[in-house]
Parts: structure tokens; C-alpha cells; sequence
């Protein structure tokens, strides 16, 4: 047997979470030292999982399985694709970068920690999972620790913020429960040839055996919960709660990697089992995207505080995603998952910014602020590199999977039948052109805020902040260069992407596309 | 004869019943409860259900009967007085005591008329009262045979174990009546007498 | 009769209980309920053994050739020997558990409450494989009593003394419904065994009167289960009862009941129609019972009766597999994971609140703020069985949850059915659900506390929350065994 080297990604945080607990409480460095090693350690084998996986070969790779509970056909199965093996890695990355962001956290540093690690473990674990059982025991777990982590650690009204999020993304995950035991009745006859296995699933297609109106209504059941999760408009008013008042590495983990799992959950589910209604609904889901986008931009504009200005530019960026996979071709959701990956690397960047000026200041009124590019030359530096890429500068990730999305919309507008690359669901054009004026928001809001926190008239009161340290820069680099890195040359990243977004509408058309 | 004394009995009954549920003294509904299931017992023997009557007597008019007593006791320790029954939910009381007895009047006509039918497409003789009696009543069995005789080894051979069932839920009804029953100024140190006899009792069971 | 071992056990160690009453002092107590609590455990494994010995042939052949008086009364299945090792488990962790509140909180009679515990947890485990109408009234009456006189052991206080009267005085009403019934259908067919009747009304001219008859039936055991309308008695008698009271009466009555209730209406009355009466009455049932539970809970102070309101709609989520014994050959298993799951996730829950209420003496909900601080494993303890008694994974609620919504679905729920809406429901009411056991855990963890004293765990009410936080856990992460068993054992067998 090879080495389980997913099982060992997934539950090596959870170890860690564990001999934590066994430190005493005041020990802090050695729970903080522990911790960041975990993570680290989680990196290093992602990377190794990521040269072991054939970017080129398709399919699901790495995988493991093993009897769990057969009376009702579950199984313990994990495996990754050309779109789950960069999550896992974006996981890895951003929860090393949020625990090392989390030195500077000093109360009840020990819960701290051993939360932070079960949540990387629950991420890590829905991007991994190919079984229902498996993944829906993973999705829910994730929701635990950052209730705990927003309602402890986070800011005035954070009782409310929490429980609004818990309850919000559980009424999802309870409907997609619901769906998921319609699907395993529909998976087989007999109680023997059932299974919850994902893979299997996909290959009989059970929503085909269903009535219409209860098809509709299973695919209806993930959609929401996964829409939830994006955010996508209208179901995003947990979202901004959340982010304001969650401490600063909750946010980059929240927007980071908890909103990727809904996005993924509509990739590896709805699409690939239910493609007749994904196709049905396409354009519905197309117009929520396009709100998403246009919403997302104008209420960013509208902010006067900075976290909640990025939680918005989240809704935005995500609708990115949901149009991607609305158009239903290879463009389309690769773009999405390239700006899956983007965005977790833009966003984090973002609310880590917004962090360590939150940090020194202790406000977050953008109009607070003032000339303080002067004063913090380096942080400034950084942050229009951030703000660009958030923008889509050519060059910089953000470009590349903005690019393909509107490609992706637009072929799947104007193209009258089914192609090689994909399905002609949308219909009509506009919608590309519509989430070009999102881009346009979204350069406008990220200039203005550049122009008010940094230019202009130098605050007096901030004469003596002190620029980025080390820490905080050693935090943002990795998330950086990535971000150049996959906008000069995103071929490593977008092939195993390209590749699996083919399987998966080969999946969905029944045929093969590769 | 019989229907003498059916009626001799029904309406003492149901005037009872009705003194239950009126009087204000509830010492005394207590007693008009006891003395109401006592008649029903003779309504049992009138049916040639010899068993039924003793178990009516036993169960009924000794050991619940009883238990309201403690009931009593238990209420006048709350509040240190007697209760006075509440009577401003008579009159929603008597409605739906009224639908309820319509309805099994409905129900049971519906039931006998029922019979009626069936026995006479099979031609029966005997009144349907008679087989209805026969269903109700443990006389399942021809008149010769002495029901007390025919009862008891199976209530202790085939039945044995509600039987011991039955011990332990007095053990345990004897247990609270103690418990309920000790004065509260009293301190005791633990149990005193009772458990003695009710745990070779339990042990048996 | 080695098939009573259980039983057997149960009776004797209440019998040991009363025995040693004459000079209960400390070293006895301790050394009762720790015997107690591990002769219960024990138990549980050799009815283990039993369940699964009665689903193989030499079991079968066994219960063949059993005496009559085991045949006639008691069913000789796997699934009533499942139930024993339920009964023995809940009497073992309710000794466990009840110990130091016993020491802290009563002056006098502590063995005896111990042992009306085991003889009541003794009418449970009759209860769940009684086959005949006469043993099934007195196991439900056994386990009524031993609730009436464990409601009124605090006697001094006056709230609790009114609690127990409600109880005594709702409850004797609610059996003579049932008594009710029991008789009319007796009456009907002449029969008293469960499958005899089921045989004496396959044919037409039953009439009318059956249905009542068994819906008369179903007040009597809807009560034990609080199922509403008849559940009015379970805030006040929650609240006024010992805690270890309260744990045990949320666990013991409802779940025998529910298993009688299973077995009485799948085995006697399937034919038309009383079943569309019964399966009516509670379907309706279930629906209201699980949605006026959670919202009601919500806006409780005190977490005794959050507690109680809580377990009213886990009593109807069970209702839900209750429902469709008839129609889906998952229900009995999952009826029987629930009520595994459930034992150990709300006497988990009770642990904790004991162990909170022995030091401290409050059950009001404002006096959980900021425990995490006060006592992590006590607050970690609460958040874990939240999340359990919510049904989130890892743990065995959401796994019970899980079976039940299976076996719903698989009793041929179709789009736009009743059955779908009632799983709609059932499921956002496990969402509603959250907003009042988070709430509790969002108390002790995101509020500041009054003081700062901490809340040492004694070592019994500790055990019990940890052996509940590790059957939990277990019932998930070692599933295929666990669940398979369960599941084979989750059979009526119907001669």
C-alpha cells in the first residue's frame, strides 16, 4: 500500500490541534511554535502531494478508499483532481500564512490554535473527500471552528456575527443533507447497489431516474447551500457580519478558503451530477452572478470601512466564479478556478493589510486615514501591488482568470450549439459584457481607496505609525509572488485545471472531450 | 330480577360519579370514588365475572383509591390546606365529556349493529348481547368450568412475568408512598422498616 | 430465561440499592453506584452478546424451544435484546452521573434513589420486548411509577412537589386512555397477544372501532414520549426533578415507549384502517412535536427546561422513524442508532449541567457566561454535545439523524409529498435547533463570567461525560462495526 499521503495532509493539523492541547495553557511560544510547524509541515507535503499528481493525466489521482460503513454503502474515499490538488495547496498556503499572521495574538492563545488547526483539517478534508458521507462530515466541521474563532477573538458585535454565519451556512448544508439522501436512493434499486461514493455516482447519473420537479429540487438543495457558502447574491448578508468582525486571520481564512468550498461543492457536485439543470438553471445562475458582480463593486464603493469594503470586493470577485461555471464550457470554469485560486491569494493579501493597519490605528474609517503613503512608504508599496492585482492588472493572476471567465461567458453567449469546448447555455453575450462594467467598478473603487487612505493631505494623527514589519511581510511575500507568478506564467497552474474542468463536462455531456 | 339490580346499582353509581367531580370537599370525593368502584364491582359480579369484580375491589377501590389518599396528603403538604376542586372549567368539562360519551355510543351502536348483521347471515341463534358479553367478559370458555380455577395457574405459569413485573412496580409504587408519606420536620437516617419485606420481594422477581 | 440476564441484573442491583438503605453513608453510596454502574455496563455487554446470538440460528432455535411463559409474553428478537443493552447503559450512566449530586445535594434516602432508577430502567428494558398487551401495560406502568416516585424525591421543595403531582396526576389520566384502548381492543379480538391481534383483524367488519381504540392507545404512549399535545408535564417535571432525575427521565421513559410504540402499532394494527389512523395521528404528530419543541426552546432561562423543550423534538424527530416502521426496512435500524445516539448525547448534556449545578446551584441560563474560563472541559464538554444534539457530523446525532432521513425517504417519499415537506421540516428544525445550544455554548465562551472561581468536575459525573463524549465519537468513527450491529439487531421478528 502506498502511503495515504491525502489522509496524512488532512488530519496531520488535526494531530497538531491534539498535542496542543496537551501543552499548558501559558505555555504560548510552544503552542504558537507547534502550531506554525504543523502548518508547515502540511505545506511541505502538499507540495509533494502536488509533484506526485500528473497535471496532464486527468482524473482522480492520489486516491484512497477503504470500507467504512457498507451496510448503507459508505466508504472512507479520498482523491484529488486537476481542481481540488491547487485547493488543497491555496489551503495549505493560506492557513501557514494565517497561523503565522496569528503570533500576535496573546488570549487564550491554546483554543486559538487548536481551532485554527481542525479548521484547516475540515477545509482541507471538502477538497479531498469523494464520498458524500465524508464530505458533508468535513463541510460541517468547517463551520465549527470559525463560529468559535468570530464569536471569542473578534470584534464588538462578534456573538452576532457569529451565530448569523453558523445559522446561515447550516440551513444551507441541513437542505443539501436532505439532497444528499435523495441522491443515494436514486444511486441503486436494491439497498446493496446503493452508495454515497461521489465518483460512482457521477458515472450512473441517478438524477436521470428521478422526476423532474425533485430533480430540480435536489439540485436546488446543493445550490443553495453552496451558494451560501460563495456568497452569491442574495444569500450573501451573513458574509459582511462575518468579516468585520472576525479577528484578521479569520477573515483570510474565511474569504481565503471557506468561500472556495462552496464554489468547489457547485464544481464537484452540481455540475457534474445534475448537468441537465445546471444547464436549465444557467442562466439564472448567470444573472445571480452578474448582480453578485455589479452589487458586490457598487456596495464596496459605498464603504466607509475598510474590512467591510474587502468583504464586498469578495461578493464581486466571487461572482467571477459563479458566471464561470454559469457558462458551462472549458473557459469558463477554468477561469472560475483560476480565480478561486487568485482570489484566495489577492483577498488574503487584502485583509492582511487591512490587519496590520487595524493594528496600529485601531480604526478602520477609510476617511480616517490620509497621506499615509508617506509615512509607511513600504505598506503602501504593497498595498497598490494588492489593489492592482485586486483589479486585474494584466501580469498579475487576477488578468488571467477574469480573462477566461469573460471568455467563457462570451462563447457560451454567442455560440448557437454545443461545441468541443462546452455547452451554449447563456444565451446571450450581454452577460460578459455586463461583468466587464463589474471590472470597471471594481478599478474605480480600488483606485479611490488608494487615493483616500494614502494620498492626499498628511493626518497629523498618524505621523508616528510605524511601517510593515518583518513578520507581516514575511506573511504577505509567498501569497505575492504567487500572485506574479501565476499572472506571467499560468501554464503549471491552468493545465491540471483545464484538464479536469474537460473531464468534467465530458462527465456531464456523456462525452469525451479529451 | 337482574335488571333490578343492574339499575339498583348503575344509579348509585353514576351519582357518585357526579359527586366526584362536583364537591368542593375532596376528602369527600375521595370517598364517593371508593364507594363508585365499589358498585362497579358489583356491576362486574352481575355479569358473571366473579375475577373481574375481586380485581375491581383489589386494584381499584383498595390500591388506588389509596393512592389518591397519598395524593391527598402530598397536596395538603404544598399548600396546607385542602384543595378545593376548581370548578371554571365545568363547563368545557361537561362538552367534552358529552362528545365523548356520543362518540362511543356511536362507535359501539355502530359496533353492535355490526354484529347484528354478521350473526344474522350466519344465522346465528344466540342474541348478539350475548356474544358480545362472551367477547368482553373472560368467558371464552364453557359455564361448567369455574373461572377462578382456570385463572390462576395461568397468571402464574404463562403470565409469570408481568406477574413479577406487577411486584416490582408496588415495590417501587410502596417505595414513593413511604417516601411521600414521611413527615418533613423527621430526619431519618435512612431507610427504616419498609425496605425490609419489598427487597426479598424484588430480589425474587 | 438466560435471556433475562439483563433484567435480572437490573432488578437485583435495585434490590441491593434498597438492602443497603438501612445505613447509607458515604463509602456505601460511593461504592453502590460505582458497582451499580459497572454491573450495568457488564450487563450491556452480555445483552450485547445476547442481540447478537438471537440473530443466529442456534438463536433462533433457542427461542424455539424457549418456556412458554418467555414466548408468550416477551419477544425473543434481536431487537429487544438491543434494547436491553440501551436500558443498561442508561442505568449505568445515570448511577454514574447521579453520584455527587447525591452527595452534595440530598440529605437522605440517595441509595434509594439509585434504585428506583434501576428497577425503572428494569421496566424500560421489559418494555421494549414486551409482545402482549398485559406485559407491555405493566412495563409502561413499572417505569411510570418508578417517574412519579423519582420526580417527588425532593419533596421539600415546592416547585418540584407540584412538578410530581402535574406528573402523577397528567400521567394516571393519560394511562387510563390507554387502558382505554388496551381494552377495546381486547374486547375486539379476544386477543392479547400483539401478532394475534394483528390476525383477528386482517379481515373487514372491524369497523370503526379499532382505529379509536388505537389511537386511544397512542395518547397513553404519546404521553410517555411527550409527544404534543401531551407534553405539557415535561418543562415543569424536568425543572423540578433532581438533575440525575431529569437525565434519566429524558432518556428512559421516552425511548421504551418509543420502542413499544413501534413494535405495538407495526405488529398489531397493519391493516388499512387503523393504520391510516395511527400513522395520521402521527405523522401530525411528529411535525408539531419537533417544531413547537425548538422554538419553545429558544426562549427558555433556564437549561433545565431548554433541555426539556429540547428533548420534546428529539422526540419527534424519533416519531419520524416511528412513522414508517411499516414502510421502510432502515426505520427500525435508525429508531435504534437515534436512540443510541441520543442516549449519549442528552445524558452527556445532563452531565455537564449536573457537574455545573452540584457547584455552583444554578440552572439559570445567565450563570453558564464564560464557564470556558471557569471550567474548559465542562464548556468543550456543552459545545460538543451541542453540536451533537444539533446532528452535526463527526458525531452519532448526526449519523442518527442522518438514518432517519434515509428511512423517511425510503418509505417512498416522492417530490411535493408529505413526506418530503415533514424531512423539510425536520431538517431546518435541526438549523432552529442551533440558535439555542449555541447559544448556551456562545455564553460560556464569548461572555465574560461573573467571577473567576473555577468549577471542578467530580471524578463520577466526569466519567459519565467523558464515557458520552466517546460513544459519540465512536458510534462514527468505528461506524461499520458499531452501526452493523445495530442494524442487524434492529429486527422485530414477527411469530
Amino acid at each position: 500500500m502506498e502511503f495515504p499521503i491525502l489522509s496524512a495532509l488532512t488530519y496531520l493539523p488535526l494531530v497538531g490541534a491534539l498535542i496542543i492541547l496537551f501543552i499548558p495553557r501559558d505555555s504560548h511560544e510552544a503552542i504558537k511554535a507547534t502550531a506554525t510547524s504543523t502548518s508547515a509541515l502540511c505545506l511541505a507535503l502538499a507540495i509533494l502531494a502536488w509533484l506526485a499528481f500528473d497535471n496532464g493525466a486527468g482524473g482522480f489521482q492520489l486516491e484512497e478508499r477503504a470500507e467504512w460503513i457498507p451496510q448503507i454503502g459508505v466508504s472512507y474515499h479520498m482523491g484529488v483532481d486537476g481542481i481540488s490538488m491547487p485547493m488543497v495547496f491555496l489551503t495549505c498556503l493560506v492557513s501557514l500564512v494565517s497561523i503565522a499572521y496569528s503570533w500576535i495574538i496573546n488570549e487564550r492563545v491554546k483554543e486559538y490554535f487548536a481551532l485554527f488547526l481542525l479548521l484547516q483539517t475540515a477545509c482541507v478534508g471538502v477538497f479531498v473527500a469523494l464520498d458524500f458521507f465524508l464530505f458533508y462530515i468535513f463541510w460541517e466541521i468547517s463551520l465549527v471552528p470559525l463560529y468559535f474563532i468570530i464569536g471569542a477573538w473578534g470584534g464588538p458585535n462578534r456573538e452576532y456575527a457569529a451565530i448569523k454565519f453558523f445559522l446561515y451556512t447550516l440551513v444551507g448544508s441541513v437542505l443539501m443533507l436532505l439532497a444528499i439522501v435523495i441522491l443515494y436512493f436514486a444511486s441503486g434499486v436494491t439497498p446493496a447497489d446503493r452508495t454515497f461514493d461521489i465518483v460512482e455516482m457521477i458515472e450512473r447519473q441517478p438524477t436521470a431516474a428521478l422526476a423532474p420537479g425533485l430533480a430540480m429540487a435536489v439540485f436546488v438543495g446543493f445550490f443553495v447551500a453552496f451558494a451560501i457558502k460563495v456568497p452569491c447574491f442574495p444569500f450573501h448578508t451573513w458574509l459582511p457580519d462575518a468579516h468585520v468582525e472576525a479577528p484578521t486571520a479569520g477573515s483570510v481564512i474565511l474569504a481565503g478558503i471557506l468561500l472556495k468550498l462552496g464554489s468547489y461543492g457547485m464544481i464537484r457536485i452540481n455540475m457534474p451530477l445534475m448537468p441537465e439543470q445546471w444547464a436549465l438553471a444557467a442562466p439564472w445562475i448567470g444573472i445571480l452572478a452578474i448582480i453578485s458582480i455589479i452589487y458586490g463593486s457598487l456596495a464596496a464603493m459605498a464603504q466607509s470601512d475598510l474590512k467591510k469594503l474587502i468583504a464586498y470586493s469578495s461578493i464581486g470577485h466571487m461572482g467571477f466564479v459563479t458566471l464561470g461555471l454559469a457558462a458551462m464550457n472549458v473557459q469558463g470554469i477554468s477561469g472560475a478556478v483560476m480565480q478561486m485560486f487568485s482570489h484566495g491569494l489577492i483577498t488574503s493579501c487584502l485583509f492582511l493589510l487591512v490587519g496590520v493597519v487595524y493594528e496600529r490605528a485601531h480604526i478602520r474609517e477609510i476617511d480616517g486615514f490620509g497621506g499615509l503613503g508617506k509615512i509607511t512608504p513600504r505598506y503602501f508599496g504593497v498595498f497598490i501591488f494588492v489593489a492592482l492585482a485586486a483589479l486585474g492588472l494584466p501580469a498579475l493572476s487576477g488578468f488571467v482568470a477574469e480573462l477566461y471567465v469573460l471568455l467563457g461567458a462570451y462563447a457560451s453567449g454567442t455560440m448557437n450549439e454545443v461545441s468541443a469546448e462546452g455547452l451554449a447555455v447563456l444565451g446571450t453575450p450581454w452577460f460578459a459584457y455586463l461583468a466587464i462594467l463589474g471590472i470597471v467598478l471594481t478599478a474605480a473603487y480600488m483606485l479611490w481607496t488608494v487615493q483616500r487612505v494614502f494620498m492626499g493631505e498628511r493626518n497629523e494623527k498618524w505621523a508616528n505609525m510605524p511601517d510593515i514589519n518583518p513578520l507581516e511581510l514575511a506573511c504577505l511575500a509567498p501569497l505575492m509572488a504567487l500572485t506574479l507568478l501565476v499572472g506571467c506564467y499560468p501554464a503549471p497552474l491552468l493545465k491540471p485545471i483545464a484538464t479536469a474542468s474537460m473531464d468534467i463536462l465530458a462527465g456531464a455531456m456523456g462525452t469525451q472531450l479529451r | 330480577m337482574e335488571t333490578l339490580v343492574f339499575f339498583g346499582l348503575a344509579v348509585p353509581i353514576l351519582v357518585l360519579a357526579v359527586v366526584v367531580v362536583t364537591t368542593p370537599h375532596i376528602l369527600r370525593a375521595v370517598v364517593s370514588l371508593f364507594l363508585a368502584l365499589v358498585g362497579v364491582a358489583g356491576l362486574f359480579f352481575l355479569m358473571r365475572a366473579p375475577i373481574l369484580g375481586v380485581m375491581q375491589l383489589m386494584i381499584y377501590a383498595g390500591g388506588v383509591v389509596v393512592l389518591f389518599a397519598f395524593a391527598v396528603m402530598l397536596v395538603r403538604r404544598v399548600t396546607g390546606e385542602f384543595v378545593r376542586q376548581q370548578t371554571g372549567l365545568a363547563g368545557p368539562a361537561l362538552v367534552v365529556g358529552l362528545l365523548f360519551f356520543v362518540v362511543l355510543m356511536g362507535i359501539g351502536s355502530g359496533y353492535l349493529a355490526g354484529l347484528e348483521d354478521e350473526a344474522a347471515a350466519a344465522g346465528s341463534v344466540h342474541p348478539v348481547s350475548r356474544d358480545l358479553a362472551e367477547r368482553l367478559v373472560l368467558t371464552d370458555v364453557p359455564e361448567e368450568i369455574d373461572p377462578v380455577e382456570d385463572f390462576s395457574p395461568v397468571m402464574i405459569r404463562d403470565y409469570v412475568i408481568p406477574f413479577e413485573i406487577a411486584s416490582i412496580l408496588l415495590l417501587v409504587a410502596m417505595i414513593g408512598a413511604v417516601l411521600v408519606g414521611h413527615p418533613l420536620e423527621q430526619k431519618h437516617p435512612g431507610g427504616e422498616i419498609e425496605p425490609e419485606e419489598p427487597a426479598e420481594e424484588g430480589e425474587g422477581a | 430465561m438466560v435471556y433475562l440476564i439483563p433484567e435480572f441484573l437490573l432488578v437485583l442491583v435495585g434490590a441491593v440499592g434498597l438492602v443497603i438503605a438501612f445505613a447509607p453513608s458515604r463509602p456505601r453510596l460511593r461504592a453502590y453506584s460505582l458497582v451499580g454502574g459497572l454491573t450495568c455496563f457488564g450487563g450491556a455487554v452480555v445483552a450485547g452478546y445476547l442481540a447478537y446470538l438471537a440473530t443466529t440460528d442456534l438463536g433462533a432455535e433457542l427461542a424455539a424451544t424457549a418456556p412458554g411463559y418467555l414466548t408468550t409474553t416477551l419477544a425473543l428478537d434481536p431487537f429487544s435484546r438491543v434494547f436491553a443493552v440501551l436500558s443498561l447503559i442508561v442505568c449505568g450512566l445515570t448511577f454514574l452521573l447521579s453520584k455527587e449530586y447525591l452527595e452534595t445535594r440530598m440529605q437522605d434516602h440517595q441509595p434509594e434513589l439509585l434504585a428506583v432508577i434501576a428497577f425503572a430502567a428494569a421496566g424500560m428494558s421489559f418494555l421494549g420486548s414486551a409482545r402482549e398487551l398485559i406485559t407491555i401495560w405493566f412495563s409502561i406502568e413499572l417505569l411510570s411509577v418508578c417517574g412519579y416516585v423519582l420526580a417527588a424525591f425532593t419533596k421539600d421543595d415546592e416547585r418540584s412537589a407540584e412538578a410530581a403531582l402535574k406528573y402523577f396526576i397528567l400521567g394516571t389520566a393519560s394511562s387510563a386512555f390507554m387502558l382505554f384502548g388496551l381494552s377495546y381492543v381486547y374486547g375486539m379480538t379476544g386477543r392479547l397477544d400483539l401478532v394475534g391481534i394483528m390476525e383477528a383483524t386482517a379481515g373487514d367488519g372491524i369497523g370503526v372501532l379499532l382505529p379509536t381504540a388505537a389511537v386511544l392507545m397512542l395518547v397513553g404512549f404519546g404521553f410517555k414520549v411527550a409527544m404534543v399535545p401531551f407534553h405539557m408535564w415535561c418543562p415543569d417535571v424536568y425543572e423540578g426533578a433532581p438533575t440525575p432525575v431529569t437525565a434519566f427521565l429524558s432518556v428512559g421513559p421516552k425511548l421504551a415507549a418509543l420502542a413499544a410504540l413501534a413494535r405495538v402499532f407495526s405488529t398489531a394494527f397493519p391493516h388499512e384502517v387503523a393504520r391510516v389512523a395511527w400513522e395520521g395521528v402521527l405523522f401530525w404528530g411528529a411535525l408539531i412535536t419537533m417544531t413547537l419543541g425548538n422554538v419553545v426552546a429558544i426562549k427558555q432561562s433556564n437549561i433545565k427546561r431548554m433541555l426539556a423543550y429540547s428533548s420534546i423534538a428529539h422526540a419527534g424527530y424519533m416519531l419520524v422513524a416511528v412513522l414508517v416502521t411499516l414502510r421502510s426496512d432502515l426505520a427500525l435500524s435508525a429508531l435504534a442508532i437515534y436512540a443510541f445516539a441520543y442516549v449519549f448525547m442528552n445524558l452527556g448534556a445532563f452531565a455537564v449541567v449536573t457537574s455545573f449545578s452540584n457547584r455552583t446551584g444554578s440552572d439559570a441560563l445567565h450563570s453558564y457566561n464564560g464557564l470556558a474560563r471557569r471550567s474548559p472541559y465542562l464548556a468543550w464538554a456543552w459545545a460538543f454535545f451541542a453540536l451533537t444534539l444539533v446532528g452535526l457530523p463527526p458525531t452519532a446525532g448526526f449519523l442518527g439523524k442522518a438514518y432517519i432521513i434515509m428511512a423517511a425517504w425510503d418509505a417512498g417519499a416522492t417530490w411535493n409529498s408529505p413526506m418530503f415537506w415533514l424531512l423539510v421540516v425536520l431538517v431546518l428544525n435541526s438549523a432552529i435547533s442551533l440558535a439555542y445550544y449555541m447559544g448556551v455554548a456562545g455564553r460560556m465562551f464569548f461572555k465574560p463570567p461573573a467571577h473567576d472561581d473555577p468549577v471542578p468536575v467530580g471524578g463520577g459525573v466526569g466519567t459519565a461525560i467523558g464515557l458520552c463524549l466517546a460513544g459519540t465519537l465512536l458510534m462514527v468513527l468505528a461506524a461499520g462495526p458499531i452501526i452493523g450491529a445495530i442494524q442487524n439487531g434492529a429486527v422485530f421478528a414477527l411469530h
